[in-house]
């Protein structure tokens, strides 16, 4: 008797009905198919367990120097001095990909929604970019946030960035902002040609990635208006240089 | 600056560091060799995943960080002993940090028994191996994840995370159903291969 087609064990084991009604008797008699099966559904669960390891907060950055001192003593300030972004062009900078934007497109309804709700209550005030307060930070970088040549006028705001002691944060306050259509979004950039999207308005502080964390070469944050499903940097309505 | 901003392709950064299986392959090669600079490079790539190991094992950040700094330590000093044949590097190194973490759990029921205090402290060691046995998995199979060729990893995703059928992920990418269905079989076939060489499956 021939046992399950792989192609629909995989679909099994992610939860889909097998395209053949047969399987499921086989399976039942089978045992290396089942086996497969359960084996297969594990590492599939392991994956969607996964999900939150993607966007792991960096050790702090003075972890680093701790290893460092004990591992290769002394000597070696060329390594020290190595920050977080040697490998990056190799593989930890990624162009910004497809998955990405569906995350981004996913965001950008309630970012939408949030947009709406800035609309209505039109410049009354301040928007929050990234809420919580530095609980037992320390703020190890500010910015006061300026609009550039060609943004309107009228609005202005600050930028902290938080050692929270398990990774950097940013807090970005905002106040006058023009009314958009779109969204917000908190840049982090290095001035020349590398732009990082940190995030839209939400509960949660905005982290700041671990390939970002060098201020000495990131030290520019930028605050642009995006259009929905826009995936670019759009147009900086504000901006300001990190002064450590 | 905001010309030059316009119109710029943007970048992300995920933690679980990204890359060619070949490309760790030769940072494993280095550091196996002593290269200083590929110890950073290894610590960039993985530290996030230790530390991950660590915070779930011992509970508080300032022991958590304690193992990883004797996990980077005690990987490279031991870096001889690291034999690419028998698993990843980051494998060996989550290895390496549950002994750590371990050896802290069990300072710590000492401490609790010099003091007479009931150990309130945290769980005790032995309970402590299968929750970490299974991070290990999760880390070595999101790992293997993020070292797929972009268009396998996008399709698992989809599947994983956003709970498409295999149909709507052929939708969603504009990818036909057959390209849809080998491209979850292969992703899959890595992920298990992964998970056989580094994780429980052991």
């Amino acid at each position: 008797m021939a046992h399950v087609d792989p192609d629909h064990l995989i679909l099994l084991a992610l939860g889909e009905p097998s395209p053949d009604p047969a399987d499921a008797a086989h399976l039942a008699d089978c045992r290396t198919c089942r086996d497969e099966l359960d084996a297969t559904r594990h590492v599939a669960d392991l994956a969607r367990d996964g999900e939150e390891l993607r966007d792991l907060p960096a050790p702090p950055p003075a972890l680093w120097d701790r290893i460092a001192a004990e591992a290769l003593g002394p000597a070696g300030p060329g390594v020290r001095r190595a920050t977080g972004l040697a490998p990056a062009p190799q593989g930890v900078v990624l162009p910004f990909d497809q998955n990405r934007r569906r995350q981004v497109r996913r965001r950008s309804v309630l970012v939408a929604a949030v947009a709406l709700l800035v609309g209505v209550i039109g410049t009354v005030g301040v928007v929050r970019l990234a809420s919580g307060d530095s609980d037992g930070g320390r703020v190890v970088a500010r910015a006061a946030l300026l609009p550039p040549a060609g943004a309107p006028g009228g609005a202005h705001g600050s930028a902290q960035v938080i050692d929270t002691g398990h990774g950097l944060q940013v807090k970005v306050d905002v106040e006058g902002m023009p009314v958009i259509a779109g969204y917000y979004t908190v840049w982090i950039y290095d001035g020349k040609d590398v732009m990082i999207p940190l995030g839209s308005p939400g509960a949660a502080p905005l982290n700041l990635p671990p390939a970002a964390g060098d201020l000495a070469v990131f030290h520019v944050v930028d605050v642009s208006a995006q259009d929905l499903g826009q995936q670019q940097h759009g147009r900086s309505l504000l901006q300001g240089t990190l002064q450590r | 600056m905001v010309g030059r901003a316009q119109g710029m392709a943007a970048a992300t950064v995920t933690s679980m560091a990204r890359g060619a299986p070949q490309e760790v392959d030769r940072l494993s090669e280095r550091f196996r060799s002593g290269d200083e600079s590929a110890l950073r490079e290894v610590y960039d790539r993985y530290g996030a995943a230790v530390l991950h190991l660590a915070l779930g094992t011992v509970g508080n950040r300032s022991d958590a960080e304690d193992v990883v700094q004797a996990t980077f330590v005690a990987a490279w000093t031991g870096r001889p002993g690291y034999q690419p044949d028998r698993g990843s590097l980051l494998a060996w190194l989550l290895g390496i940090a549950r002994r750590k973490a371990i050896d802290v759990l069990r300072a710590r029921a000492r401490d609790a028994r010099a003091t007479e205090s009931a150990r309130r402290d945290g769980p005790a060691s032995e309970a402590v191996a299968p929750a970490a046995e299974h991070v290990v998995d999760r880390l070595v199979v999101a790992d293997e994840l993020a070292s797929l060729p972009v268009e396998q990893r996008r399709v698992l995703e989809l599947a994983f995370y956003d709970d498409l059928t295999h149909q709507q992920i052929a939708t969603a990418t504009g990818l036909p159903l057959g390209t849809v269905k080998s491209q979850l079989r292969r992703g899959m076939a890595r992920l298990r291969g992964r998970w056989e060489v580094d994780g429980g499956a052991r």
